[in-house]
């Protein structure tokens, strides 16, 4: 009697289970009729199945998808996760004192480089210019030197040089101007705590008809070195350097140099 | 566990005492990631991306093919703003599952309910697969998936992951993914005619069970259906 029940079960299960895929023949359709009229609970036990059922066929999809394994993560988007990173778990992980000098020691380094970097553009674009010239170049040559603006853009949610619940963070906006003024004496520097006041900064553009002018920014937030170079305002270079780690930033800056 | 067995638990190779022991292959410790140490989260997103950009494709792709990567980086955004609510980094996969599953769904309603006119938004989150159908108007309007927050549709997942056996998950996929017959399982898995309804039912019930800490799903569901 117990084996009949199990088997009429596990027939029900199979024609339940046809009837929900519409896989079922028009025989099984009659026979699982037969057994609901039979025992009328089962079709609450066919309902049952039937909502199984579907949420198998909505999560299974997710079950697969949660195990990928393919696939590689957009280069530029690391930067972004970073930024969203140190702006949610800053408060978790407050640099101590070695880690502080570490980071100002590697900002410092940051910016004679950068100075390095940019007198290296002056001599390189003043080279390229006066490198063997064609004879029409050679006059406007001797009015073209290029005139270099660097800009940093370091925004205060990253929490770089200021307190956060008393403990600092990092280099002030005095110790960066100190920094600047000692390093890039013959260069304008800018620096900008606001994305808006940055891009004030990148619409104005000398005007000048000779000279190329190229405009380097590090934008720290984005982990990114940005160069753009124009002549008689029209874009003639433009691009951006990924920044992964700032201790990169010497090689970035001569992959910079090599493409301005 | 290294790399061969995770990549063997993918093809669900695994006996199930190995799938409970199933851990992220270099998966950071989850104290440096809660402290926000920089080279952690950037193992954690490599590992992590396969998964957020998966779930984010399955929703998406045939209907906003081009927001694909920037939801699943806003995912991963979120991922890190939940990071302190984890107990363990196994959780992390099926944390951003469900995050990446829900913005998706979100985005489509909004997409659509621009489309269709303000005020009738409907639920967007079964999503069209290669044995449905795929055209591109709005994805059906019911989903026993709507009310679970990323956290509980997470819990289901981990459950799923722990509970439902691979060939039990196989046959349940071959029968209501790839709309196979009874017969056609068998043949092709090689297991008997009555094994097949056995696979699924124990299938159903691993289900049952891993929503079972959500009794309002599958409720819903069945008055849904009824």
């Amino acid at each position: 009697m117990k084996n009949q029940e199990n088997v009429n079960e596990d027939r029900f299960f199979d024609l339940a289970m046809k009837a929900i895929a519409r896989q079922s023949s028009a025989v099984e359709k009659v026979e699982l009729e037969a057994l609901i009229a039979a025992k009328p609970e089962l079709q609450a036990e066919l309902d049952r199945l039937e909502a199984e059922a579907r949420l198998a066929k909505e999560v299974l999809p997710i079950l697969a998808a949660t195990e990928a394994s393919a696939g590689e993560l957009p280069a530029y988007a690391r930067g972004r996760l970073q930024t969203k990173v140190r702006q949610t778990l800053a408060k978790n992980h407050p640099p101590d004192q070695p880690a502080r000098d570490a980071e100002k020691h590697e900002f410092m380094r940051w910016w004679q480089w950068l100075g390095l970097a940019t007198a290296a553009a002056c001599v390189t674009v003043v080279f390229l210019n006066w490198s063997d010239p064609p004879a029409r170049y050679v006059r406007a040559a001797k009015h073209s030197k290029p005139i270099i603006q660097v800009a940093m853009l370091d925004s205060p949610g990253q929490m770089r040089g200021v307190t956060l619940g008393g403990a600092f963070t990092g280099l002030t906006d005095a110790e960066i101007a100190a920094t600047s003024k000692e390093l890039l004496l013959q260069t304008n520097v800018a620096f900008f705590s606001d994305r808006k006041d940055l891009n004030r900064w990148l619409e104005l553009w000398p005007n000048d008809k000779e000279a190329p002018v190229v405009k380097i920014w590090y934008d720290r937030d984005a982990h990114e070195v940005r160069v753009q170079r124009r002549r008689n305002n029209i874009v003639e270079f433009e691009r951006a350097f990924p920044v992964e780690k700032e201790r990169d930033l010497p090689s970035v800056l001569n992959e910079l140099l090599r493409r301005l | 566990m290294g790399a061969v067995q995770w990549a063997l638990s993918n093809g669900r190779l695994l006996n199930r005492e190995s799938q409970r022991n199933i851990r992220f292959v270099n998966m950071p410790e989850l104290k440096a990631l809660r402290a926000g140490n920089p080279d952690a989260w950037d193992e954690a997103f490599h590992l992590l991306w396969p998964t957020a950009f998966a779930v984010v494709q399955l929703k998406l792709s045939p209907f906003c093919p081009a927001d694909v990567e920037d939801v699943a980086i806003e995912a991963l955004e979120e991922l890190v703003e939940k990071v302190e609510t984890v107990k363990s980094v196994d959780e992390l996969k099926p944390l951003l599952a469900g995050i990446a599953h829900n913005r998706s769904v979100s985005l489509l309603r909004e997409r659509f309910a621009k489309k269709r006119g303000s005020g009738k938004v409907e639920s967007l989150d079964v999503a069209p697969n290669g044995h449905e159908d795929t055209r591109l108007d709005p994805p059906a309007p019911e989903s026993s998936l709507d009310g679970l927050n990323s956290a509980d549709l997470a819990n289901l997942l981990t459950g799923l992951l722990a509970n439902l056996k691979p060939d039990h998950r196989a046959v349940l996929e071959d029968f209501f993914l790839n709309g196979l017959s009874y017969a056609q399982i068998s043949s092709r898995r090689g297991l008997a005619l009555g094994t097949v309804g056995v696979y699924l039912k124990r299938g159903l019930e691993a289900i049952r069970e891993a929503g079972g800490e959500h009794p309002e799903l599958l409720k819903e569901l069945e008055a849904f259906l009824r």
